[in-house]
């Protein structure tokens, strides 16, 4: 007989009962109310946005709500080709929601339950009930029940459109949730995370530049094409549940029963795929951010001296250049200032090369270049916040802060001087009028400097906390409100203004003396280095009076 | 300062001279967050020559109070002295004869470490060549130079606290400010911090660290002072700060807020027996 020895024995008098399933489930939905109470706490800003928030989710719930109970009206036809297409947009975007929110709704995070003793699909289970707690679960509920009145034509149609709804509904939130657990999977290692936020930040980009594409998309989409594209989507999850009580509806209740199988079986599949993220998830420990997989020693050495070689004519060894150089990495290697630099060629191709192609040659496209050099300028308003807090090592060193913005204007302009000058040349030969050359360089280069010299000074004094380099691109981390839209509004607005003379001399020589042109080859840079000193002496002067209250402003508030 | 040679050869350039000013002296800091008071009215003498350790429960203002002395917060009231020169009147000055190591700040961190530091360097203007040669130098010692060609970004936590001191040492200062340097870094890379600490000191340099861990600050300083609510409670070497017993009693005794268990959680108690 062995003695119990003390501290071998668990606790077992003392372990509380556990709760049932009913309890959990009961539980987590507690939990996300909670959340969701506590995050229009803290603030009034917080509280309004939340109202706002609300507000428009219950707009939008009674206006769905209302047109699709409408469609009862319109024929049987109409009515499944609208809501098989507008359905499956309003599922597609289910998909891309937890894209788009990434971040924000971290409420139910599978990693905080990785500790508790809980079975993963009872987890599993509070999460998917958890998911339908919220504004977008119940919007979509309502929306897609709604469609039981536009079937109310006889009682297999309204079975097939309230089955229909639940399935849809559930396969929109077990959509979200799986998407939402593979990108944190995903998002563990940077390379990807920069990936992932390189490619938000480009797709934003073409989306702004598609909307003058857009009508020219409506004109192709008959009512011809609509009738094939959703033939099709209604064999897919995304517009099955659609489309179904229209089949019941015209006695072809098997074809309609089929689709609903589709949908059912799609929702096991993606519930199956998150299981397996999930326990993925759950199994590599939560890393944290940052320290994923590393890629360890590279064959590619990302460089071993500050000044890469191509520019090294251009980076004086001083102390300038040591700055200037640094700023040069960042275009490449930070990927919120590597999106901007990509979008330049995308501009150029599709301002200048695309319309020439399709043989619009025009002196305007001249225009192009200059465009650019100011675009380069915007892109630079608030750069200091770019450092973020690694801005203490220039404090602790006493920076002057005429180096600290002559290096960062320097940095830049080591690649968009020879980039706008190269494209103003070429627009001019594309179009067949090398004596512009002159002008187009000469007011290119101008408007980089032009706006370089404004950013000396805005991302300074009107500095505010920008994301972080791997962040998600669709959110701006405390401060942005309304003031610091308005301040970076007032700074384009001046950087437009400063640069207004050089477009008007260009224009001058565009329509008018082309021989005017010359004049802007020497004037053009030489104003806008007048301008770059001035910008790098203010800048310099309101960075060595207040740099420490710089660094703290474009700290981001830690949430 | 590019004339100044690697730490650890310096010569006893400052060592003890009678009258001479202490490395580090703080005169009535004062800073307040919105209703708080993180630091109130501190004075602080670092002698030259010494190994400081600033211990403070969580919350005492210890890096406050570095950010204030090393000119990264400009303090509400007083001010810091570096060997006598004000770091918020002749900054330039005082601020080259320190090497900081913040808690909770970024580096530039989308530099290779060989660029970081040849960075650095260079904002401290040395030059370029010998920002280069320190460079290799402080990541061969530092155990860093597999992964000098790889951005900081993607270093451990351990490698940026090495890495950041490597960028407080590359100039060669005459003292060391650092907030929590041994934060986790794993031991090998510790007793390598510990020992390039060790023969900065011993070469005439002044070090002034701040940890919550009392056994590292009783094993590496012979000066401590404890801060507690933005204050100094005690100062001085680390014998008469400490007394009879050690460091952590003494140091529980004066910030206090210890609880005796008494009775409490007996559930936790895993048996009866």
């Amino acid at each position: 007989m062995v003695a119990p020895l003390p501290g071998l024995t668990p606790p077992a008098a003392s372990t509380p009962p556990r709760p049932g399933t009913v309890a959990l489930l009961r539980l987590f939905v507690g939990l996300k109310l909670r959340l969701l109470g506590n995050g229009l706490k803290g603030s009034n800003a917080r509280l309004i946005a939340g109202l706002v928030g609300v507000a428009a989710g219950g707009g939008i719930t009674i206006t769905g709500a209302y047109l699709v109970a409408q469609l009862r009206q319109a024929s049987a036809d109409d009515a499944a080709l609208i809501l098989t297409a507008g359905g499956s947009v309003v599922v597609a975007g289910w998909f891309l929601l937890p894209l788009l929110v990434f971040g924000i709704d971290e409420s139910i995070d599978p990693q905080r339950f990785a500790l508790l003793p809980l079975p993963r699909r009872t987890l599993l289970a509070g999460m998917l009930t958890a998911g339908f707690v919220g504004i977008p679960a119940v919007a979509m509920l309502v929306v897609a029940g709604a469609t039981t009145i536009t079937w109310s034509r006889g009682p297999l149609p309204v079975l097939y459109a309230a089955v229909g709804a639940l399935l849809a509904t559930t396969f929109c939130v077990v959509a979200s949730r799986a998407v939402t657990t593979v990108l944190a999977g995903v998002f563990r290692s940077r390379r990807l995370r920069d990936l992932v936020s390189m490619i938000g930040m480009l797709l934003i980009g073409s989306v702004m530049l598609l909307q003058f594409g857009l009508p020219s998309v409506a004109q192709l989409a008959t009512r011809d094409v609509i009738e094939r594209v959703t033939t099709v989507l209604a064999w897919t999850p995304l517009g099955a549940a659609w489309a179904a009580p229209h089949d019941a509806l015209r006695g072809a209740a098997a074809t309609g029963l089929l689709r609903l199988l589709i949908l059912a079986a799609a929702v096991v599949v993606l519930a199956l795929i998150w299981d397996r993220a999930l326990r993925y998830s759950l199994e590599s420990g939560g890393t944290a951010a940052g320290s994923g997989p590393r890629a360890g020693p590279r064959t590619a050495p990302a460089g071993h001296t500050l000044a890469p070689r191509w520019a090294r004519w251009m980076l004086p060894a001083t102390v300038t250049g040591a700055v200037a150089a640094r700023i040069l990495h960042l275009w490449w290697r930070d990927p919120r200032q590597r999106v901007s630099l990509l979008i330049v060629p995308v501009i150029l191709v599709g301002v200048v090369a695309g319309p020439s192609l399709v043989g619009y040659r025009d002196e305007v496209l001249v225009l192009a270049g200059p465009g650019v050099g100011t675009l380069i300028g915007l892109m630079m308003l608030n750069h200091t916040a770019y450092d973020g807090t690694a801005l203490w090592t220039h404090l602790a060193v006493s920076l002057p802060g005429y180096v600290d913005r002559a290096g960062r204007a320097l940095g830049t302009a080591t690649w968009a001087v020879p980039v706008v000058v190269g494209a103003a040349a070429g627009t001019c030969l594309l179009i067949g009028r090398p004596d512009l050359i002159p002008a187009a360089v000469g007011a290119s280069v101008a408007t980089v400097l032009t706006g370089l010299a404004l950013a000396a000074v805005t991302s300074v004094v009107i500095a505010f906390p920008a994301p972080p380099a791997s962040a998600n691109p669709f959110i701006t981390p405390s401060g942005g409100n309304v003031v610091v839209v308005l301040q970076q509004f007032i700074g384009g607005l001046a950087v437009g203004l400063l640069s207004l003379p050089v477009y008007l001399t260009l224009g001058f020589a565009l329509w008018w003396r082309p021989e005017v042109g010359w004049g802007l080859l020497l004037a053009g840079p030489a104003y806008g280095l007048l301008l770059l000193r001035v910008g790098c002496r203010i800048g310099g002067r309101y960075l060595d009076d207040n740099a420490p209250e710089l660094l703290r402003r474009i700290t981001p508030a830690r949430t | 300062m590019s004339t100044d040679s690697v730490p650890g050869t310096e010569e006893h350039l400052a060592a003890t001279w009678p009258g001479a000013p202490p490395a580090l002296m703080l005169r009535g800091l004062v800073k307040r967050f919105d209703r708080t008071v993180a630091v109130a009215g501190l004075d602080l003498d670092v002698p030259t020559g010494s190994f400081f350790g600033l211990v403070g429960p969580n919350g005492a203002g210890k890096t406050t109070t570095l950010s204030m002395a090393t000119g990264l917060m400009r303090p509400d009231a007083g001010t810091a002295f570096v060997v006598g020169l004000d770091v918020w009147r002749d900054p330039v000055a005082a601020k080259r004869l320190l090497g900081v190591l913040p808690d909770g700040m970024a580096l530039f961190d989308r530099l290779t470490g060989a660029q970081l530091l040849e960075y650095i360097g260079r904002l401290h203007q040395l030059d370029q060549e010998l920002a280069r040669q320190r460079a290799a130098e402080l990541l061969d010692v530092l155990a860093l130079a597999d992964a000098a060609d790889t951005l900081v970004v993607d270093y451990s936590a351990g490698m940026t606290k090495k890495i950041g001191l490597a960028c407080a040492l590359i100039h060669g200062p005459r003292i060391l400010i650092l907030d929590e340097p041994f934060e986790s870094v794993d031991p090998v890379s510790a007793t390598t911090i510990r020992s390039i600490l060790r023969s900065f000191a011993s070469g005439g340099g002044t070090v002034v660290v701040s940890s919550h861990v009392m056994a590292l600050v009783e094993q590496l300083c012979d000066h401590v002072a404890i801060i507690a609510g933005g204050r100094v409670l005690a100062s001085g070497t680390l014998v008469d700060v400490r007394g009879m017993g050690s460091l952590e009693e003494r140091f529980v005794g004066l910030v206090g807020g210890h609880r005796d268990l008494g009775e409490g959680l007996a559930w936790l108690r895993p048996s009866p027996g």
